[in-house]
Order: structure tokens, then sequence, then C-alpha cells
């Protein structure tokens, strides 16, 4: 009863217009501002229907620290299970002060490794989750113990990748596609075998590459380190190749948009942004969310080069998009950000407050860019 | 030039008085743009004829209909899409040397083979009925 109440005076809260708001956003490169927050109609219904509570393994780093805001905002109790070494919760750039206290009062925190399986199978049917959202799960034998402690759970919601498809001359990738039992991202495929074997209630997202603030893979930040620097952009072949970025903000809207849905039981949804883009094109749109001149780019063929282990380029050097149709048809998803709009927020809320995850490292540019220099 | 709404503003208006109010027009009038695939609200070409040609018709039908058809495969075409590939010298090379196939600097990607599926699926009722009425003129409006 006490609980009830304290949830419903919550809810009563006057919420905050928008969430992660860009407060440095730049008029000259956005036409058209937009808030990006939860559907305020389903936020109440959802809350005040059926509020679950869910656990988020990999709740502390991008993806995660987008999704439980959403689900704490909407009336969900949210656990977050880490190892404890990072902090638990941090105020995210963008996010007002009473924004972060109210989330941070709310969280809570179950400390823990997720390899040590006879711990996460005991800690976890102690406290007895309705919800798993599994943001960080790579192999199928994290996975079990879970199950194995939760006889009883609603929903597996996973993180699956679009990495897992089979690599196909027809593009682009649907759900039905073949995929490929020996790639890199295999674990992902065993884990979602699993959860139909186990019969779990399972819904697995496949995103192709995420993009957003906070990023932790130097998508948008190669570009914007090479920008700032005022260096040519380095692109391998002829820089038409295609590929597909999906905002982190629109990525974590379409899981809490999965939760309790009919309509993702046991089914597989691609991710990502609404349109697709070209090598050269993505350097050009970085330059405008960044306010840069447009870059000078620079094509090479990476046969001429030995990189060693280091990588020149943050994509694989071939065609790679997704259609997102069966998510926009059956979970009534669409994504908020076009490219530049969402480029523009990733710019404003990190690289461009001089925040980075990896440092600059030129070292493959500059052996693009002599070898270049000899052959003029 | 085949296109222009000189040559075609005769067809609009007969068409018009005729009560038809389908067309064909064609994807190539799109801007070129880094973020594919065209939908139908990019950014045309406006020295494209048949951009002339929509916004003529959109002037003269208070209801009317516009299909921009990518790259079109299947018996009977007029243009060399599939039939390239398919040309002797091509099926001679045995699929272990496949690579042989001459493609430009890059092999482009195209989505010509689903564009080709979905117009054929949901036009081809009005075509066939066009098609009777008006045969000779059919040709033309396909440019």
């Amino acid at each position: 009863m006490a609980a009830t109440a304290s949830l419903k005076s919550s809810l009563l809260l006057p919420s905050p217009i928008s969430d992660f708001s860009s407060a440095a956003l730049s008029i000259s490169t956005q036409a058209r501002r937009r808030s990006w927050q939860p559907r305020g109609a389903r936020m109440q219904v959802a809350a005040a229907a059926d509020s679950k509570n869910i656990l988020v393994m990999g709740g502390t780093r991008f993806i995660g620290v987008f999704l439980s805001r959403l689900l704490v905002k909407e009336g969900h109790q949210v656990t977050l299970f880490t190892r404890g070494k990072a902090p638990i919760t941090q105020q995210l750039p963008g996010e007002s002060d009473a924004e972060y206290a109210e989330f941070s009062s709310k969280v809570l925190h179950l400390k823990g490794d997720r390899q040590d399986f006879d711990f996460v199978k005991t800690s976890l049917a102690a406290k007895g989750f309705d919800v798993v959202y599994d943001i960080n799960g790579r192999e199928a034998v994290e996975v079990a113990p879970i199950l194995d402690a939760l006889p009883n759970l609603e929903q597996y919601i996973y993180c699956s990748s679009a990495g897992v498809y089979l690599k196909s001359d027809l593009l682009p990738h649907f759900e039905t596609d073949a995929v490929d039992p020996k790639s890199r991202h295999k674990g992902k495929l065993e884990t979602e075998s699993l959860l139909e074997t186990r019969d779990v209630n399972w819904t697995s997202i496949r995103p192709v590459y995420i993009y957003g603030p906070l990023n932790y893979n130097p998508v948008e930040e190669w570009f914007f380190h090479r920008l700032k620097a005022g260096r040519p952009i380095p692109v391998p072949g002829a820089g038409n190749q295609i590929t597909q970025l999906g905002h982190v903000k629109d990525l974590a809207t379409a899981f809490v948009l999965a939760l309790g849905n009919p309509k993702a039981s046991k089914q597989v949804f691609n991710i990502s942004g609404a349109k697709y883009v070209t090598f050269d094109g993505l350097a050009r749109a970085c330059a405008k969310a960044g306010g840069f001149p447009e870059p000078e780019i620079v094509h090479y063929n990476p046969k001429d080069f030995d990189f060693g282990k280091k990588k020149a380029f943050p994509f694989r050097d071939q065609h790679f998009f997704a259609s997102i149709e069966k998510a926009t048809l059956e979970l009534g998803w669409k994504p908020e950000y076009d490219l530049v709009e969402g480029l523009t927020d990733s710019y404003n809320l990190d690289f461009g407050r001089g925040t980075f995850r990896k440092a600059a490292d030129f070292t493959t540019d500059d052996m693009i860019l002599g070898k270049k220099l000899v052959s003029v | 030039p085949r296109c222009s709404t000189c040559c075609r503003r005769p067809v609009v208006d007969w068409a018009k008085a005729a009560g038809v109010g389908q067309f064909v027009s064609s994807a190539g009038i799109y801007t070129p743009s880094d973020e594919p695939p065209h939908i139908e609200g990019d950014a045309v070409k406006e020295n494209a004829g048949h951009v002339s040609v929509e916004k003529y018709i959109a002037e003269q039908f208070g209801s009317w209909a516009s299909f921009r058809p990518q790259y079109m495969i299947g018996s009977g075409n007029n243009k060399d899409c599939e039939e390239w590939f398919f040309d002797s010298k091509i099926t001679q090379i045995p699929p272990t040397k496949f690579s042989q196939i001459p493609y430009p600097h890059t092999k482009i990607f195209s989505n010509s083979i689903q564009t080709g599926r979905v117009f054929k699926r949901d036009f081809g009722r009005e075509l066939r009925c066009l098609h009777v009425h008006v045969d000779l003129t059919l040709s033309r409006l396909i440019c």
C-alpha cells in the first residue's frame, strides 16, 4: 500500500518537458527542435496498470544508461546489476539536477559478477524479477543461470546484433534472413537459441551500428577527432559503401516498446536509423553536426597497407544495412532522429564538450596520407 | 528530351478527358544523395523532364498518382538490365571466374530487383487496364 501510494505520488510530480535535452543545441544546424520523451499516454497507462520489477544487466553504460532512465520514468522498479567498480549512477550531460536526483533515488543496485554463475543464480532467485533486460550478454552460458533463478520470468529482452546475419548480395537484411553460425557474434545466436529452447518469453533486438552521446565504440567519435584536428578523412575504397547508424535513444525507446508487448513475444527486431548512408556521406554529416567545414576526403585501397592490429576505419568495408520495417509495423516504433540531428545530439552532449572514450590516434591516417603524398 | 512537358502535354490533356489518373514517372528524377534509399518526399532535379510532367499533372488533376520506378526487370524489357548479364559472352564465364565480369570502378549497389517486384505487384492491375484501352499511348507514357 505504501509502495503504491509512493508510486502514484511520483506520477503526480511535474515531469520535465524532455529527457536528455541537448542544452547546447545549435539552431543553425537544426531547423526544428525535437523533444525526445516517452509517449505521455503510454507512460500513464503503463505505469498505472503494470509496473514491473525489472533487472537490467549492463545498465550503467551507453544503451543501458538511457534505457534505465526511460524505465524508471515509466514507473518501473529498476535494479542495475553491476560489478560495483564504476559509479552506479552518474548525471548525464544535459540532464538537470532534479532529473538526476529523481533517477538516482529510485534505481536499485545489485552488486556481483555475472560470470559468477552461482552468485547470479542465488541472488536473483532471492530477489525475484518480473523482467530482465540483458544489454551486455555475449554468451549463452551467462544467460542460463538467470533463467534458472527466475522460473516465473515474464519476459527476457535481449540486446543481440545485426552482425549475426550471413553476408548477402541482397540487402537490406530482414529478420528472416539467414544468419552466420560462425560470425564473431555467434554468442548472440547461441543465446537466442537458448532462449527459444528454454521456452522463455523472449524478445531479441538486433541493432546495426549504434551512435549517440557516451558511445564507447568510436563511430562518430572517429570522425569528430579528425574534423576537430582539421585533418583529411581517409575513407577506404570509393566511399560509396552503404551503411546504417541508429541513435541510442531511439534504440532505448524500442527496448521499452517491447516491454509487455504481445507482438514482441518470441520476436526478433532490427533497430537502426530510417535511412542508410554512404561512407563519404557520413563524413560530411559529422562535419555538419559539429559545425566543421566540409572535409577533404581521401580514398585509398586498404590492400596497399599493412595496418597491423590497428583499425584504420570504424566500419567494415562492405555494404551493411537492415530493414526496420518489422519494428515500425509491430512495435509502433519509429526513429526520432535523422542522421544529422542525431550526430548533432551526440556532438553537443559528448565530444563537443571535450569528452570522448578513446584518444585521437592518427597513426594509420599518416600512413595513408604519407603514401598519397609520395604518389602525387 | 523525350520526357519534356511539351511532348507530354497532349497525353496528359487526353488522359484528363478520359478520366485516367495514374502515371509512370521515374526514380531517376531524385537528386543524388548521401543517404539512400530515396523516399517520395526527397528533393528532385528541377531540370528533369519527368519533374515538369509531374507538375503539369498536379495542376490538371485534383486526384492523381505518379509511380517512380527504379530499374525494371522482367520479360519484354526494352532496356538492357538483366539482358546485359545474360549476354552470351557473360554466360560463357564459368562460376569460378565470375570475378571476371566487368564492372565499373566499384560494384555500385542497386535495389532494382526488389523495386521491380514491388512495382509489378502494385501496378499490375492498373497497367493491364490502361493497356487494354490505350495500347500505343501507354508505351509512350512509360518513358
